[in-house]
């Protein structure tokens, strides 16, 4: 069960990623795992070996960047933010996403 | 570009990500200790919650490089590394690869040369034959008529530049001995067909006026080799043909000899009365296809106007039409494609061979390698990675065989091209360019990748499924999936047995039917026998009493050779690809409907003595059967029993031709063994033999029986030009010679079928050594318990060889059915073949028991030397 429920969220992994560094604009990775999973109420819990790929595929995308600084502790550390590409790309799919939510609600809804 | 960089640094990003993930954990920690942790607690929280940072690192890497030609890399390195840790095994596998892919790269060259690229013409997939079609069946090339070509060229719209060509062989005088030349006379249009330029000289072209051509003649690089040493100074200078003096306008190019055996191409002059002529079908037919035409419109152009002629000309064209083919399928036959469909699937099956038992080695090594793969599970390895990796080792491994097996195919095409006499090269067009090139190397390539994906496939996904608990819990020594792997490889020598069976059945029909076949009938005593051929110039030989006349003086001449036995004339030798045949009616079935076709041998008295053929009833030819005599006949063995099956031949009456020519009734006198005319063709020939007294006729054979042909060629050669200086007398071999060249193509067929058997015998005794050499040293243990137990060295030994000829029995059970096919199917492409021959499957099935016996025999007498004591202890 947990399992499946992982699946279906990590399909919208790069949209919530994307939402999270237009909200608040550079992020690293850490940040943008701890704010994904503040915001899901701890239904998602991300570990690097979902967050970094998730990184590196949007980045060479185009939709995000990064730059290297430092970090809370002193660290150095590797900025992620949004490019207008990925504002574009995220508002397109963030419709998109909603529409077929939608979409699949009044299904679900209807047959019950 | 970014990501390709990314390969060539990838230290950098690693150290990058080293200290990014770093990062991660600090903050992670010191999250968890602003929520109370101690600092120590916090640190390991964190790196509790990394999970497995190998796989995470694996997979970002794949992300950030270029993941495939990255680990491609990766994956080649690693497998050379492995392949040069275990030279045994690679080497054992590389030769497996080697032959097999060398055996296909030598048979594809065959190939290359004899059915793709039979010449090499600019567009020769768009130069076609068109040749005349009766309901059901192709008439052979040369069978239009003047007139019917001057239709089909001036009515096309299809095919352009229709030109028509005939063999015309005549003796050539130049200065030295006279010589019989291949001579095609060619329309004008020909060379612009073949679009080809001569390679010195000038070719004759299309003239607005046939009818004045000029004598003149172009020589084929290899005549002009042979003949003329390649003198550059030839073009210009004159030689004689039959007597006429010809110009040598050029030479062409080594790359243009269409067709295959022509010597020399002479003008071909169509007078307005040989545009009228319909009846005599002579000439061959070639054109080019317009652009955009394919060859099935050209057919139906082509029949379409065939039909108009047969309308206009009823007499002779009844239901004939026409029909366009490429020129490449016109010059390498139709039994050609058959017999290397043949070989190139026999081959085939050896390389499958060798691809079965190198994945069998790969599977054996799975298991050794079972830590090597758990560890590479543990660090965090994909299971698509892993086969992977197996699939690159193999595929290295088979290339490296690639690279071996040209080697091999290059010797072994150069002992293709030697197997073939030099007198039989000019019947096959490319034959001395036969080898490697180009595209047989991409051949090569191909066959080489196909073999190591087919090889490593299952070693493949046997590796990805080990299983790291399992592989840990047997205490490291890592025996994998262990019964069903058994299986497999038992399987696979199966496999491997079913195609060595297959093989070995072909190959010993082959070299069975062979023996049959070398002669046209047997106890011939070929080897004591000369023959040379002789062909009297129509100038100074026109009328049938000149040719008796030479006929009775060559003949005495010859006789009185020491050494001579007997002396004989034949119009056509058998197995010497001359062949004239025509229609016979029978007295009392006197119809054209009834009218039946036999072999038209014409032979002088002693003929069936010279030849050692038996006369089986009523009298050979005598002097006395001569110009004055009454018409005789004698029938060949088949044709008597066809036509006469009550045995009342003797005395039966036969005339040639159809039913209203006024040829005279001859009186069949003698009925004499039967021949084959050549090697590939079934059966014997149904054959009327005439007296040459009777119908001499103007070229033909000359038989000395003899005890060493060697010793008697030269005074015999002598003899015939004591009657004329000027005449060729060529083609002087032993009869052994005349059967022996006819053969080599099928003997060349049978080496290359039974050297397929060889090699699948010997792979699959490898095949079966190998699996149970390994079942012993994975069965140690066993062995060593069994042994402890009061068993017999004797008893483990067959325990083994048991279990091989269990796998080798189900293989042959299978193989039996398989082989059967494929010598059913050879039965139909090979005289003296015989798929119910009994004998050759029972051999079969005893080498390859035998083999198998031996080879596992050889491997179990090692567990037969297992110390029991030794092997427990080290459990």
């Amino acid at each position: 069960m947990n399992e499946r429920k992982a699946a279906v969220l990590l399909g919208s992994l790069d949209l919530m990623v994307l939402k999270t560094l237009e909200g608040l604009g550079p992020l690293h990775g850490y940040g943008v795992a701890r704010r994904i999973e503040q915001v899901s109420e701890g239904a998602l819990y991300l570990n690097q070996g979902t967050i970094y790929p998730a990184l590196v595929r949007l980045e060479q995308k185009g939709w995000i960047r990064t730059e290297w600084g430092v970090s809370e502790n002193n660290r150095k550390a590797r900025f992620y933010s949004i490019t207008p590409k990925g504002r574009k790309h995220l508002a397109e799919e963030a419709d998109h996403w909603a529409f077929a939510a939608a979409i699949v609600n009044r299904v679900l809804e209807g047959k019950a | 570009m970014k990501r390709l960089w990314a390969i060539f640094t990838k230290k950098r990003l690693a150290r990058e990500l080293d200290d990014e993930l770093q990062t991660h954990l600090d903050l992670m920690a010191s999250d968890f200790e602003t929520q109370g942790m101690t600092p120590e607690e916090a640190r390991l929280a964190a790196r509790r919650s990394m999970g497995n940072l190998a796989g995470m690192k694996e997979e970002y890497r794949d992300a950030r490089g270029l993941p495939r030609l990255e680990m491609l890399v990766q994956n080649i390195r690693y497998a050379a590394r492995v392949l040069r840790k275990s030279p045994g095994f690679t080497a054992v596998a590389v030769v497996a690869l080697a032959l097999g892919i060398g055996a296909n790269t030598a048979i594809y060259s065959l190939i290359d040369t004899v059915l793709l690229h039979p010449l090499q013409i600019a567009n020769l997939d768009r130069i076609v034959n068109v040749i005349g079609t009766l309901p059901g069946q192709r008439l052979p090339t040369q069978t239009t008529s003047p007139g019917d070509f001057a239709d089909f060229r001036d009515q096309s719209h299809g095919v352009e530049h229709v030109a028509a060509w005939y063999e015309n062989n005549a003796n050539l005088t130049a200065g030295g001995e006279p010589q019989r030349v291949v001579a095609v006379r060619v329309t004008t249009g020909f060379f612009d067909a073949l679009e080809t330029q001569p390679l010195l000289g000038r070719l004759f072209r299309a003239a607005p006026d046939e009818s004045g051509l000029p004598h003149v003649a172009v020589l084929s690089y290899r005549f002009w080799q042979t003949r003329f040493g390649g003198d550059p100074g030839l073009v210009g200078r004159t030689m004689r043909l039959n007597g006429e003096a010809y110009e040598i306008a050029g030479v062409m190019g080594r790359e243009f000899q269409y067709p295959p055996e022509a010597e020399i191409w002479t003008p071909m002059k169509l007078e307005p009365r040989d545009r009228a002529s319909h009846d005599t079908m002579f000439l061959a037919m070639v054109g080019r296809l317009r652009p955009g035409v394919s060859v099935g419109q050209a057919t139906a152009e082509m029949d379409t106007i065939a039909r108009g002629i047969a309308r206009r000309n009823p007499r002779n064209h009844e239901q004939r039409g026409a029909k366009a083919e490429l020129m490449s399928d016109n010059i390498s036959g139709n039994a050609v494609r058959p017999i290397m469909t043949m070989l190139m699937g026999a081959v085939g099956f050896v390389l499958l061979l060798a691809a079965v038992n190198v994945a069998n080695l790969q599977l054996a090594r799975v298991s050794l390698r079972a830590r090597e793969i758990a560890l590479r599970f543990a660090v965090g390895a994909s299971r698509w990675r892993i086969v992977a990796q197996f699939l690159t080792e193999s595929v290295v491994l088979s290339l490296a065989g690639a690279a071996a097996a040209v080697l091999f195919a290059w010797w072994a095409t150069r002992a293709l091209r030697a197997m073939m006499p030099p007198e039989m090269w000019k019947y096959i067009p490319g034959w001395e360019r036969m080898g490697l090139n180009g595209r047989v190397l991409l051949f090569t390539l191909a066959a080489g990748t196909a073999a190591g994906i087919v090889s490593g496939i299952a070693p493949a996904l046997f590796a990805s499924r080990t299983q790291l608990e399992d592989t840990l819990k047997e205490g490291g020594r890592g025996s994998v999936g262990g019964a069903r792997r058994h299986r497999v490889r038992n399987m696979f020598v199966a496999a491997q047995i079913v195609l060595a069976m297959v093989l070995l059945v072909g190959a010993v029909m082959m070299v069975k039917g062979l023996r049959l076949v070398t002669e046209p009938a047997p106890n011939l005593e070929a080897a004591h026998a000369l023959t040379m051929r002789i062909t009297l110039p129509e100038a100074q030989y026109a009328d049938a009493a000149r040719q008796r006349n030479f006929a009775q003086r060559a003949l005495d001449g010859v006789i009185a050779v020491p050494g001579v036995q007997a002396a004989a004339l034949i119009r056509n030798l058998p197995y010497s690809s001359v062949h004239v045949s025509s229609s016979v009616l029978v007295a009392g079935r006197e119809s054209d409907r009834e009218s039946v076709d036999a072999a038209d041998q014409t032979i002088s008295a002693r003929y069936f003595e010279a030849m050692r053929l038996p006369i089986l009833a009523g009298r050979a030819f005598r002097d006395a059967d001569d110009e004055n005599g009454a018409p005789v006949a004698i029938v060949s063995e088949s044709f008597a029993r066809r036509e006469f099956p009550n045995g009342d031949a003797i005395g039966r009456r036969i005339r040639e031709g159809p039913a209203d020519a006024s040829n005279p009734w001859m009186t069949i006198v003698g009925v004499a063994g039967d021949l084959r005319t050549n090697p590939f063709a079934f059966g014997f020939e149904e054959t009327v033999y005439r007296p040459f007294r009777q119908v001499p006729v103007d070229s033909f054979s000359v038989l000395l029986r003899t005890v060493d042909p060697g010793t008697v060629a030269a005074p015999a050669s002598a003899a015939i030009h004591a009657v004329d200086a000027e005449l060729p007398v060529y083609d002087v071999m032993s009869l052994e010679k005349v059967f022996g060249l006819q053969v080599s193509p099928v003997r060349m067929i049978a080496s290359l079928m039974g050297s397929f058997g060889v090699l699948a015998l010997i792979l699959s005794s490898v095949g079966v050594y190998s699996i149970m050499a390994h079942s012993v040293s994975e069965r140690k243990r066993e062995i060593g318990v069994r042994m402890a137990m009061g068993a017999e060295r004797s008893q483990v030994v067959w325990m083994f060889i048991r279990q091989s000829l269990w796998v080798a029995g189900i293989g042959m059970a299978i193989g039996a059915p398989a082989a059967y096919g494929l010598a059913r199917l050879m039965e139909r492409l090979l005289f003296g073949v015989h798929a119910s021959d009994a004998a050759v499957f029972a051999m079969a099935v005893l080498v390859i028991t035998s083999s198998a016996a031996l080879a596992s025999w050889s491997a179990a007498r090692r567990a037969a030397g297992i110390d029991p004591v030794t092997t427990l202890r080290e459990e």
